[in-house]
């Protein structure tokens, strides 16, 4: 029955927001767009730095992990910080309204934008240790289940980001102040 | 510290329920934030089927006591119970019990004022049929019928007044929370409000609504609070 109320008004809003052909095209020009000027740029520099003999050595040096480690823990701050200006659990301001003041469960109502925001999130995370990967399996004898390991564990970080996001909408404003801690922990 | 709000019981006021119980027991709830004291100690209480009005100056925490009514705003002392609960806006069943609309809700440009209000329903309705009968039968209640096409931005003032109310009015609730309903409204459409709240009292609900017309107060009020400002 849940279901059913849900669906009948994701149909009521997406019935007045139909996409015309013009708004299609424009959506793959823009995506188009951004893949050819920012992301295959981006990716080709990570895998020329990765692959390269300083990234190679960088990234295969005994202080690597650590840095990781800290990555990894300033992504989770972070997603803290965000979490207070701008959740994935996120709808536009009336259906959000609408949905989260009936009795429909919230954990059912926004659970399809934190799956797309999670996904988004572990996506990016998997891709670039995934090039990571490939670069250090090609060019320094890394091992591949190390280097699938390796990947493993971004996909692992990118979900305890996405939680710590979460967590970061959920709680009151002073308690943004948690990062803190966890970076001193980690330190 | 704090003058204590108490209130008033009208000639017209309905008796207790069957059971005695009140549906709204609000116990010497005051508020503070960042030492600003925003609501001095209320005490009162509703029965089923009761409309309590709240008076008061500006400033004298007829929101800060709706805002704590519906969840949103923690009391800094004394408690509140509706329907014997504790106040907990997280809850679906509070969620159905409680419906408030403390200043106008969002709007969305691209939906007509149909869509929006069939919106609403259907997150309370299972089926289409009850959807459209609960929309349509709002909208008359509202004399929204003939703007049912329109967009929020082709509205008056007070048309998008009377829109809020019945975003709020289309849904099922037992407590009805309003803040300052008669916003921008002209006498008739005052009239329509208060019919539209007397028909929701005789169904058994009980409204809370905070206001400053007295013809609204006179039309509607069992029970009123008078808020004197915190000091």
């Amino acid at each position: 029955m849940t279901a059913r109320r849900l669906a009948a008004a994701r149909g009521i809003w997406r019935g007045r927001h139909t996409r015309t052909i013009g708004d299609e095209a424009y959506t793959v020009y823009a995506a188009v767009l951004l893949g050819l000027v920012v992301v295959a740029p981006g990716l080709r520099a990570v895998w020329i730095v990765a692959a390269g003999p300083r990234g190679v050595s960088m990234l295969t040096s005994d202080g690597a992990s650590c840095a990781v480690a800290w990555c990894a823990a300033a992504l989770w701050a972070g997603g803290l910080l965000l979490g207070r200006i701008r959740g994935p659990a996120l709808l536009p301001p009336f259906p959000l309204h609408a949905l989260t003041s009936s009795d429909i469960t919230r954990a059912v109502t926004l659970r399809r934008p934190l799956i797309r925001s999670t996904t988004v999130i572990v996506a990016a995370l998997t891709g670039g240790a995934l090039l990571i990967g490939a670069a250090l399996v090609t060019r320094s004898g890394v091992q591949l289940v190390d280097a699938t390991a390796f990947v493993v564990a971004a996909l692992a970080t990118g979900i305890v980001t996405a939680l710590t996001w979460l967590t970061g909408q959920g709680f009151p404003a002073w308690r943004s102040l948690w990062p803190w801690p966890l970076l001193l922990l980690r330190a | 510290m704090f003058s204590t709000n108490r209130p008033t019981t009208h000639a017209s006021a309905t008796p207790r329920s069957p059971a005695g119980s009140p549906l709204i027991e609000v116990d010497a709830v005051s508020v503070t934030a960042y030492k600003t004291h925003l609501l001095a100690a209320t005490t009162f209480t509703a029965e089923p089927g009761q409309i309590t009005v709240l008076r008061g100056e500006n400033g004298s925490g007829k929101t800060t006591l709706l805002r704590t009514l519906a969840g949103s705003v923690r009391p800094t002392t004394g408690g509140v119970l509706i329907g014997g609960n504790p106040v907990d806006e997280r809850d679906p069943q509070f969620r159905r019990t409680v419906a408030a609309m403390i200043g106008l809700p969002p709007m969305a440009s691209d939906l007509t004022v149909f869509d929006h209000v069939a919106l609403v329903s259907s997150t309370w309705e299972d089926d289409p049929g009850s959807v459209n009968s609960a929309t349509g039968r709002v909208l008359d209640d509202f004399a929204l019928t003939s703007l049912r096409s329109r967009y929020p931005h082709e509205l008056s003032s007070g048309e998008r007044q009377l829109f809020g109310l019945a975003l709020v009015f289309v849904r099922p609730f037992d407590v009805l929370l309003l803040d300052e309903p008669e916003q921008r409204l002209d006498p008739s459409r005052i009239d329509l409000l208060a019919r539209a709240m007397l028909n929701r009292r005789s169904a058994g609900c009980t409204i809370v609504a905070a206001t400053h017309s007295d013809h609204l107060a006179r039309r509607t009020a069992d029970l009123t609070v008078t808020l004197e400002s915190p000091r």
